[in-house]
Order: C-alpha cells, then sequence, then structure tokens
C-alpha cells in the first residue's frame, strides 16, 4: 500500500517462533485451520494475515501480537538510518 | 460434522465425474437430446460440490478466498469485455448486412449474447449490495 509516508511493510517473526517451538509449518498450519501455503506466504511477507488470524497466531505462541508482527516504514527507516523504521505511536 | 474424504479421493472423484461427463456427453449426441447433456452436467457439478466439502484436509482459507476472489474478479471483468464486444459487433453486423443469408443466424446469437453481459451487469451489482451490506457500509453513524 503507497501512502504519503512511504511503503509500508508488515514484518513478522513467525519463523523465529515456529523454531522456537519446533514446529513445522504443516503442524502450526493444521493448529490454526489454514493451509500450509498460508503459513509459508506469511512468513515469506507475501501475505498480510487477516487480523484475526494475527491473533489466532499469537495467542497460540502465547506472546503479543506487537512481539509476532510490526510495522515498518523501509523509506523512513532508509532516511532516518538509526531507527529500525518502526512507525511512531502517538503519544 | 466428520469428514471422509482425503484430498486423493477427492480427485479421484474429479476425475471418474468427467469420465461420466463425456459418456453422457456422448450419449446425448446420440439421442439428440441436449437436455441430457445439460443435466448430466449440473448433476456432476453438485457431486464434485458436496465431495469438496467432505474433504478432511484444509484446502480453504482466508488467502485461497483472496486469490480466488481476485481472480474471479478479473475473469469477470475479461469475459464481461469481451461478450460485450461480441454481441456489439453482431448488432453491427445484423444493422450493415440486413440481408445477409447468415442475419438471422448472427441476429440470434448476437440477442443471446447480449442476455449475459446484461445478466452479468445485474448479478454483479446485487452481489456487490449484497456483500456491502453484509461487511457495512449502509450505516451512517460515526
Amino acid at each position: 500500500m503507497r501512502t504519503s509516508m512511504g511503503d509500508l511493510k508488515v514484518k513478522n517473526r513467525i519463523k523465529v517462533f515456529r523454531a522456537m517451538h519446533d514446529l513445522t509449518q504443516e503442524k502450526l498450519a493444521q493448529a490454526l485451520g489454514v493451509t500450509r501455503q498460508t503459513i509459508l506466504a506469511i512468513e515469506k511477507e507475501k501475505y498480510d494475515p487477516s487480523l484475526s488470524l494475527a491473533f489466532r497466531i499469537a495467542y497460540y505462541f502465547n506472546v503479543k501480537i506487537e512481539d509476532l508482527f510490526t510495522y515498518t516504514n523501509e523509506e523512513l527507516q532508509q532516511v532516518s538510518g538509526t531507527s529500525d523504521g518502526d512507525l511512531p505511536w502517538p503519544k | 460434522m466428520n469428514k471422509h474424504l482425503h484430498k486423493n479421493g477427492f480427485l479421484a472423484i474429479i476425475g471418474i465425474v468427467a469420465l461420466l461427463e463425456v459418456i453422457v456427453f456422448y450419449f446425448a449426441i446420440t439421442v439428440r437430446s441436449p437436455i441430457i447433456c445439460a443435466i448430466g452436467l449440473i448433476i456432476g457439478i453438485i457431486i464434485i460440490t458436496l465431495a469438496r466439502t467432505q474433504i478432511q484436509e484444509i484446502v480453504e482459507d482466508e488467502r485461497t478466498e483472496l486469490i480466488v476472489g481476485k481472480a474471479a474478479t478479473r475473469t469477470l471483468h475479461i469475459v464481461l469485455i469481451l461478450v460485450s464486444a461480441y454481441a456489439f459487433s453482431g448488432v453491427a453486423v445484423i444493422l450493415t448486412l440486413p440481408h445477409h443469408p447468415c442475419g438471422q443466424i448472427v441476429s440470434n446469437f448476437t440477442l443471446s449474447y447480449l442476455l449475459l453481459p446484461c445478466m452479468m451487469i445485474l448479478l454483479y451489482t446485487a452481489l456487490r449490495y449484497y456483500y456491502a451490506y453484509k461487511y457495512g457500509g449502509f450505516e451512517s453513524e460515526e
């Protein structure tokens, strides 16, 4: 999605959490009620899951959703050089 | 509800139904009855649809729905354009060649083809309103 703030991209750490729990894509997909291809597409960041699925994944690993998913601005990251690209939240 | 069918079993059913469709098609031609062919096709589709609901493995999720939705929308656009172009070129043929020997055949085809895009547009509009209602959009509250 193109916005005035540049290209926004959802990044995730599902592969890391899957490795920590010694889970295959197939097992995780079965547990979440989706296809293995969907888990693969999310891990490759080719598909952004729905809020519902994102929460289901977070609940499954017993972590907060923001531990799994981050919403980054690559343009901002390149300009600032210091930030990890995470969007600043309103105070 | 318990599901009994494996993915390979489902593929086997598709194969058997396809084979039966060919036999029905051949039989329909032999007895010169197009209605048999149409009924056979509808029954085949119903069998495959019912069998699909019995597959044990997960074959559909939000991603496949998105893919199917996008592919269907794009297909609808292309088919609509092609059918409309064919229908309107048929109208042009009728108007420019009113006494052509093929005029009657062309006009029959054209009329049936003109109905198709009209029905598609009506169906699309109705479904568009249905899904807009289902997923919100008519509410005026803020």
